[in-house]
This record gives structure tokens, sequence and C-alpha cells, in this order.
């Protein structure tokens, strides 16, 4: 299959056309934007194939492979940092965006127009000043519902497309959430999990409640990405690190959603936290995973074997890829 | 210095897109402006009443004067789109490029050269606006290579309030630690 590996870096956004092997950027004077804008988040959609939307501190850009370029979306978070973009799986064109400060940006039509949430954040954070959206996901099995992780205030969750929100944290040991994972076992059976910086949570009430998982696999309780290689599956892979931005990392896979864990098999020790971890259910057993530090890991035994890719970029925050050309 | 830094995303003839991010420190508007007038951002707050008008805006650029279309809103303030075309691709056929449907409100010529420019050329720093009719919008077409820039921003009466009773608190939190802290309140 052919594919193509994109990497948000605090210098614009990297490819891979070579199954992670050599990385590099548009060039400067054709690719549509600053070539060292900072960019936090990618993203693509299988019904549009081609397209990344990625998120960075000069605005929110579209690349598309006919155009060979970033395009600029007028939005409102031009003076923001959009440290999240997500479509909605069944419409491309409902695309939630989380900023720094911790506020959410809804458009309906493909970013032609936005709105922002009346998302109840708090306004002031003694340990990082400004708070900041760590993750965006769309409910598995409801359509108008989106959950949102804000660092450092909690999970919160809106039903109605972003008009209104409901903030989650009773049992929350700590605030500073990072990311989501749902399993849906039928007749209105669910679990949670919420990577947090004091290790995992748990809620089985849609989030009304938490409880915290000790993992005695994990060396430390930095949580940060979660991930199942298949959708809506007890596989689920985490990433552990010492601290952010950490010197120390791993990556854990659990086939009980978040019961059992056992650490995955890795190459290379991780030289700091691992940021971000990419899927795409085009293909559950590749996924690639990055070090906020640079490090490239990629798997194609569905995570549960790493192997450390030669390149390494700079400061890494997020990996996704697609498939492309006649695979897309 | 009063400053404005603008990031235009500039098309050639051949549909490249150049971003050079550009001060502009001098602004032409019938007239001396104040630069900080200039803004990019895409959401107002504007008097129920306010006049907004459709205007192009032309900026100095090594590789040949931008135009973008803008917004002048009646309190003086002008929004510039982002999106921008280089004047010397459009000079050949000008008189088919359209503002919102119309014929250009002024030759760009002619406004270069109020401005301080000579020909197709503007001094270095200078915006120069070219006002037109009422609108809420600014679309600039050229039929001839089939592109449009729709600047279209976020207009909202300033005693609009979208969340009303429902906007929340200020909150504050202390983060990810069980101790006690120092807060610099």
């Amino acid at each position: 299959m052919q594919y193509t590996a994109y990497a948000a870096t605090m210098q614009s956004v990297w490819f891979s056309r070579d199954e992670g092997e050599s990385w590099s950027r548009l060039l400067t004077p054709t690719g549509g934007f600053y070539n060292e804008a900072r960019s936090w988040s990618v993203c693509t959609h299988p019904d549009r194939p081609g397209e990344l939307l990625t998120g960075t501190d000069q605005g929110l850009y579209r690349f598309t492979e006919d155009a060979g370029r970033f395009d600029y979306i007028p939005s409102p978070m031009d003076p923001l940092h959009i440290q999240q973009v997500k479509q909605h799986p069944k419409d491309p064109d409902f695309i939630v965006c989380g900023t720094r400060p911790g506020e959410i940006f809804v458009s309906e039509n493909g970013g032609e127009s936005w709105r922002r949430c009346n998302l109840n954040t708090a306004t002031e954070c003694w340990f990082i000043n400004t708070t900041r959206v760590t993750s965006v996901a769309f409910d598995p099995s409801h359509d108008n519902s989106i959950w949102i992780t804000v660092e450092i205030d909690g999970v919160f969750r809106s039903d109605d497309r972003g008009h209104t929100w409901t903030r989650l944290v009773d049992g929350l040991h700590d605030n500073d959430t990072h990311d989501l994972a749902f399993r849906d076992y039928g007749n209105g059976k669910r679990t949670i999990l919420c990577s947090t910086e004091e290790s995992m949570h748990r809620s089985t009430d849609e989030g009304q409640s938490w409880q915290q998982i000790l993992i005695p696999e994990a060396p430390w309780m930095y949580f940060r990405s979660i991930k199942q290689p298949f959708e809506n599956s007890d596989t689920i892979i985490a990433s552990v690190g010492d601290k952010p931005s950490g010197e120390e990392g791993l990556l854990l896979i659990s086939d009980d959603f978040g019961e059992t864990w056992s650490r995955c098999g890795m190459s290379d020790p991780a030289n700091s936290t691992i940021w971000s971890i990419g899927t795409n259910a085009a293909d559950p057993n590749l996924l690639f995973a990055v070090t906020i530090f640079g490090q490239i890991f990629k798997s194609t035994d569905g995570g549960r074997n790493w192997q450390k890719m030669k390149r390494e970029l700079g400061e890494i925050r997020m990996v996704t890829w697609a498939p492309v050309g006649g695979d897309a | 210095m009063a400053l404005f830094l603008y990031k235009p995303h500039i098309m050639n003839a051949a549909g490249q897109i150049t971003s050079p991010d550009v001060i502009a420190d001098r602004l032409w508007l019938d007239g001396r402006k104040p630069v900080h007038q200039l803004t990019a951002e895409y959401s107002f707050q504007v008097d129920g009443s306010m006049d907004v008008r459709a205007a192009y805006a032309l900026m100095a650029l090594g590789g040949g004067v931008s135009i973008a279309p803008a917004l002048v809103l009646g309190d003086g303030r002008v929004t510039v789109s982002r999106n921008a075309w280089r004047l010397n691709n459009l000079e050949p056929h000008m008189g088919e490029v359209t503002l919102n449907g119309a014929a250009f409100p002024n030759d760009p010529l002619d406004i270069i050269a109020q401005a301080g420019g000579k020909g197709l050329e503007l001094p270095r720093g200078v915006m120069a606006i070219a006002v037109g009719g009422s609108a809420k919008c600014a679309i600039l077409a050229d039929p001839k290579s089939e592109r449009v820039i729709d600047h279209r921003p976020a207009l909202n009466a300033v005693d609009e309030d979208p969340w009303g009773s429902d906007r929340p608190d200020p909150r504050y939190t202390v983060g990810p630690t069980q101790k006690e802290v120092t807060h610099y309140l």
C-alpha cells in the first residue's frame, strides 16, 4: 500500500513518502506557508485522500496532493496556537480545532465559517499559565458528541456538536489530561480510558466519574498518547515517559482495554516522552510513534514491536499517516 | 514605530503561492492614516449602523506589489485578506478584474501614484487602499485566470452576545500538584 506519513513539528510539517525512511518538508518557495512555522497537529480523512489539515502558529492550513502545497484557511484562530485539528469521521467538513488558550472552534462547512464554543475551561493556570487543548475525539457511537482533554483542566464533553459542554473531572487524580480512547461493548456498556500526568484513568459511566489505574509495567506515571490500532477494539497502545518533555519513554500494549499491560518491543530507547502515536484504519498493523525530541518509530505488527527510523527530526508534536495514490 | 505585520499568501499566474511576511508602516487611504488601523483578523465587532465598504489593498513587495480584497469599516479599521495576487500578473488585463462584480473603484496605478509610488511600484512599507461601495464582503475576481479571492470576515454587532447568560466564569486552576503552592495573585 502506498502511503504518506506526516509529522507536525516545530519546523512545520514533514512528509515521508517512503515508509518513514526519509522525511522532507515542502519547498519554501512553493510550500504555501512558513517552513519554520510551529505545527502542532495534523489530520487526514478517508473521504479526502491526499488532503491534510494542520494547525500552526500562523493559522489553519490545508495541504492537497493536487496542488502540492498548503493553502491558508481564514479563521479566527490566526493569533492562537492551533494545537488540535480533527475532522468528524462521517463528515470531513465538520472540523473541530483546539487551541492555546484552551478554546474550541468549530466549522461545519469545511472551514468556510467558524464559531467559538463557550467552553468553560480555566482561563488561568498556576502551573502553565495558560491552558491548552491536548486532544479532540469524536464520540464513536454518538455522532453529535465531542470529547476533549485540556492541559490542565480535565475532560470535557459536548453532546450537541460543541454548543454546550460539561466538565468531567470527578475522580481524576490529576486534571493534566492528554488523550482519550473508547471501547463500546454494545447494550450501552462502554469503557473510556484517559491518559493523564498521574497514570491512566478509567470511566464506565460516560466520564461522570474516573478511577485511576496504576500500571506496574510502567516505570513512570506520565501517560501521553493512547491509540487503538483497530477501531473499537480491546487492543490499545499507550505511551508513557518520565516527564514532559522527559528523557525516557516507552510504549505499552494492552489486549483487554487496559486491564493488563505489557511492554512493547522497541529497537532503541526513546530519548524523551513519546508524544504521539499515529494510526489509520486502512492498515491497523501500521503505526508510527514519535518522541517529542524527534525520534520516529514504526510498527508493522499492530504496535507490538517498534523499529526506530534512522531519520530524526526536531521537536515533534503529532504523527499520522494515510494512504495515497491508488491505495487511497 | 507603529507597524502592521502582513502575512499574505500570494498566488502567481501559474497558481503557485509564496508567503512573505512584510511590515507595513505607512497606510494610504485617501491620505495618510495610522497604520494600526490595518488588520488581517477574521472577526470584528461593529456598530450595527456602521458603514462597511469593499476595497482592495496594494502592498509594496520586492517581487511586485500585491493586491488583496479588503473591507474598510466605518470606524477606520481596514481588514485585509491574507490571500492575495500580484498586481503585475493582472496588469495586462486589469480592466477585466472586478471587485464585487464591478470595475475597480480606482485605477490601481492612480492609487499607487497617490501613495507616493510610480507605475507598478510602491515605496517600501506602504500599503495603499482603494475604497469601493458598501458591502459586507469583498470579492476579487479575475475572469482570465478564473480565480477568485472571497474576503468575508465575520462582522458581529458589538452588542451581540452569542453566549448570553451561558457565558462561562473566568476560572482559575492550580495544575498537577497536590502540594501547597505560592500563588502569584
